[in-house]
């Protein structure tokens, strides 16, 4: 493999790269190319030296996804890194989705629970209408809707927890795909 | 050796390199290339990584032969983590010295 088929090989491999970041990247091995000439070496033995261009273009697009995600964590970028740790077999999928889910779970029955307290006393007008009855539960009624609004209180502060929680599970995961591949 | 150990103690490596004085991609290659079996080309991306990461900067110099040379200098903090990986990698040694002599005696 000669130094232009080596450089186009690896420059078609690095497509998702900026173009900057490319450039300078295969500056890089340009430049690899000229000094091991200048030291005597055919093209074919620095290129054999160097390793296939494929591995080269890997190792360069892995680093790339997970120093993206850890640069910005960005929701799409977290993904990004897990996708990439998921086909590595970094992240034990199960491991991730289960709590999330269960979280997801216990905070929709939070919510579902505080807004049916919250809507009982015109839940209950519905149902009966203006009767002595709805007056005498007043008290109680007020009583639905303080637990209600106590609740609703406990599941958005649960929601804003399991974010954080989540965040911080995929922020270690992401250290050790970092680990796993530099 | 197992390639993911590889890589851990190629990083310690460049860092002790560079540390000793600035070097260049090329003189860094060569020299890692003398001493281990590895595809030489991995070495570029890590030396772009520990750039980003702040562990050593890249400057330009003309050459006489050839096209300028890319120099790494350490950091102060690329001489920290150096301290820290050599502290794991020498605790890594007496560990399996401790062990291969054992088994001897």
């Amino acid at each position: 493999m000669t130094k232009a088929q080596y450089l186009a090989e690896l420059e078609m491999r690095l497509g998702a790269l900026g173009k900057e970041e490319r450039e300078e990247l295969l500056a890089d091995y340009e430049a690899h190319f000229e000094y091991g000439r200048a030291a005597g070496k055919t093209d074919e033995e620095i290129a054999r030296r160097l390793g296939p261009p494929q591995l080269v273009a890997r190792e360069i697009l892995y680093q790339l996804s997970v120093d993206r995600a850890r640069s910005q964590p960005t929701l799409r970028r977290i993904a990004g890194a897990v996708f990439a740790g998921i086909g590595l077999g970094v992240i034990q999928v199960l491991a991730l989705l289960v709590p999330f889910l269960c979280g997801l779970l216990v905070l929709a029955g939070l919510f579902a629970a505080s807004v049916y307290l919250m809507a009982s006393p015109v839940l209950l007008l519905i149902q009966d209408g203006w009767t002595a009855k709805f007056f005498r539960m007043l008290p109680l009624l007020a009583g639905l809707v303080g637990i209600g609004l106590i609740l609703w209180v406990a599941a958005v502060k649960g929601t804003s927890l399991l974010r954080k929680w989540m965040l911080r599970i995929l922020q270690t995961n992401v250290e050790s795909i970092r680990r796993k591949l530099t | 050796m197992n390639a993911q150990f590889k890589k851990g103690v190629l990083e310690l490596c460049v860092l002790s390199l560079i540390a000793r004085r600035d070097r260049y991609g090329y003189e860094l290659v060569e020299e890692i290339s003398r001493n281990f079996e590895i595809a030489e080309g991995t070495i570029y991306p890590l030396l772009r990584r520990l750039t980003q990461d702040g562990l050593c900067t890249a400057y330009l110099k003309e050459s006489d032969e050839g096209p300028p040379r890319k120099y790494y200098r350490l950091t102060p903090a690329g001489l920290e983590v150096q301290r820290k990986l050599l502290a794991e990698w020498e605790q890594f040694v007496r560990g399996v010295e401790n062990m291969v002599k054992e088994d001897r005696a």
